[in-house]
């Protein structure tokens, strides 16, 4: 990609959104690159995540709209739409069938992201009841990306992270939720 | 699931003799549609029919081993649901009704009506309205077989409990059940909410306008399509669009003027309902 700057995808569903927010606390602001939240989330209210993350964590958190250019920042994908990404490395959203019940779902993002960004995409998988995401990760490192899953211990529901390792074995790094810090911040100077 | 050849592994560009072949036999054109969503259509195509390569996939389609009503199914989405995003209904209700209760005959087009969901969610608010046997609804799709389906108005009954909650969101005004029956798990919608409508298949890529419009809807569509696509199905609506007419998009579509003698205002930016002015009436 001719982006200078890096790309990180960070999933998630039960039990993520206390993560995302130390993670976005322990980053400097501003985001020199760009970080989106794959989040699940019902669509039976509206959802106030992007102003509620805005609030907690100092950044200014949009959710990503149809046709945006990658700019550094923070973003999450909207509710109730998948997330891909197209050849002019503008988002493109979807309204198509929930993928592992979700939409948006990670697995369907990871996947479309990868395509384009190769190895220049960083993912991250938080924590979750269902296995949603484990196939994006295989793509993501298949084509050269790196994955990073939280460790089981460090996550409120362990299903997601702990299914992402068992069907990438020893092929993505699992650290701590600090560990995981770290990583995006030293990435982050 | 994940045997044989890794269909997500197909490179866009190869997909490009499978577009053509579609486009020579059936003048279904989807050059136009956006890359990321089409390359998930292509593969879920493949996947639905068992295909392992594209050669093989465009081989089928030659041979006509797969119905042009498949490739429809598939390439297409069709997924929609009764009063979807309820502040948009709401908005037509306070902003766009009172306009339409202004014409003694007023027409509508649902362009890419899909199985009609929306199409009897907005006959209910022009039913609570007093003006639903005024209007006439036109709902379009490329897909003839999701119009059949709009035709019935039988849908699923799992999906009940959104869509009551989505109608009372909406600022409906009766309860959600006066307006179907339910049988089997299913429910079927009054007729009384489909008198006033058509159905007709319609391709936004490259059929013209049929008919003036008070309102057209085209919600959530123009997000497949890229940006030249976008703007020249913009002015076919331009061209189907009375003087002072309203367009209302999906939320995250958005209207393109840019050129020509468009000139729209915006109604509403969150749920994206748009008005013509006709240059000259402009205050």
């Amino acid at each position: 990609m001719e982006s200078e700057h890096k790309i990180w995808l960070i999933g998630g569903s039960a039990g993520s959104i206390k993560a995302c927010i130390s993670i976005l606390k322990a980053i400097t602001k501003p985001m020199d690159r760009t970080l989106i939240m794959i989040l699940h989330r019902g669509n039976d209210y509206k959802s106030e995540l992007a102003e509620i993350f805005s609030n907690a964590t100092g950044h200014t958190v949009m959710d990503i709209g149809h046709q945006t250019k990658l700019e550094k920042g923070v973003y999450i994908a909207p509710q109730d739409y998948h997330l891909l990404l197209d050849e002019t490395f503008n988002t493109c959203l979807e309204l198509s069938e929930k993928v592992n019940y979700s939409r948006p779902s990670i697995d369907v993002t990871f996947e479309s992201f990868s395509y384009i960004l190769k190895d220049s995409l960083n993912v991250a998988i938080l924590s979750g009841s269902n296995a949603d995401g484990a196939f994006g990760v295989s793509k993501v490192l298949q084509r050269g990306g790196r994955a990073i899953v939280i460790h089981p211990e460090d996550a409120e529901f362990k299903t997601m992270p702990s299914e992402t390792i068992k069907q990438n074995e020893g092929k993505c790094s699992v650290l701590k939720i600090n560990e995981l810090i770290q990583c995006i911040k030293k990435e982050n100077t | 699931m994940k045997t044989k050849i890794d269909l997500f592994d197909i490179e866009m560009a190869e997909f490009t003799p499978v577009i053509e072949t579609i486009k020579d036999y059936y003048g279904f054109d989807m050059s136009g549609y956006g890359s990321a969503s089409l390359r998930r259509r292509f593969i879920r195509l493949m996947e639905q029919f068992n295909y392992d390569s594209v050669f093989e996939l465009n081989h089928a389609i030659i041979n006509q081993e797969i119905s042009y009503q498949k490739i429809v199914n598939y390439m297409t989405v069709n997924v929609t649901e009764m009063f979807r995003f309820p502040p948009f209904f709401r908005s037509l209700k306070d902003e766009v009704i009172p306009y339409l209760k202004t014409f003694p005959v007023f027409k509508i087009w649902h362009a890419g009506c899909s199985t009609g969901e929306e199409m009897y969610s907005l006959a209910i608010l022009l039913h609570e309205a007093g003006i639903l046997h005024r209007a006439k609804i036109y709902g379009s799709d490329i897909n003839s077989e999701v119009l059949e389906i709009a035709k019935q108005g039988i849908y699923k009954m799992n999906n009940l409990k959104e869509f009551t909650k989505n109608y009372q969101e909406s600022g409906g005004t009766e309860p959600f059940s006066s307006y179907y029956t339910a049988n089997y798990d299913m429910i079927k919608m009054d007729p009384m909410l489909s008198e006033q409508m058509t159905f007709c298949t319609h391709n936004l890529v490259h059929d013209g306008p049929f008919n003036e419009f008070q309102l057209i809807l085209c919600r959530n569509v123009l997000i497949y399509f890229d940006i030249d696509q976008k703007t020249k199905i913009i002015s076919l609506f331009d061209k189907s669009l009375c003087p002072t007419g309203y367009v209302g998009l999906g939320s995250k579509d958005r209207m393109i003027t840019n050129g020509d003698d468009l000139e729209y205002s915006t109604v509403n930016q969150l749920t994206k309902i748009y008005r013509k002015e006709t240059i000259g009436i402009r205050a």
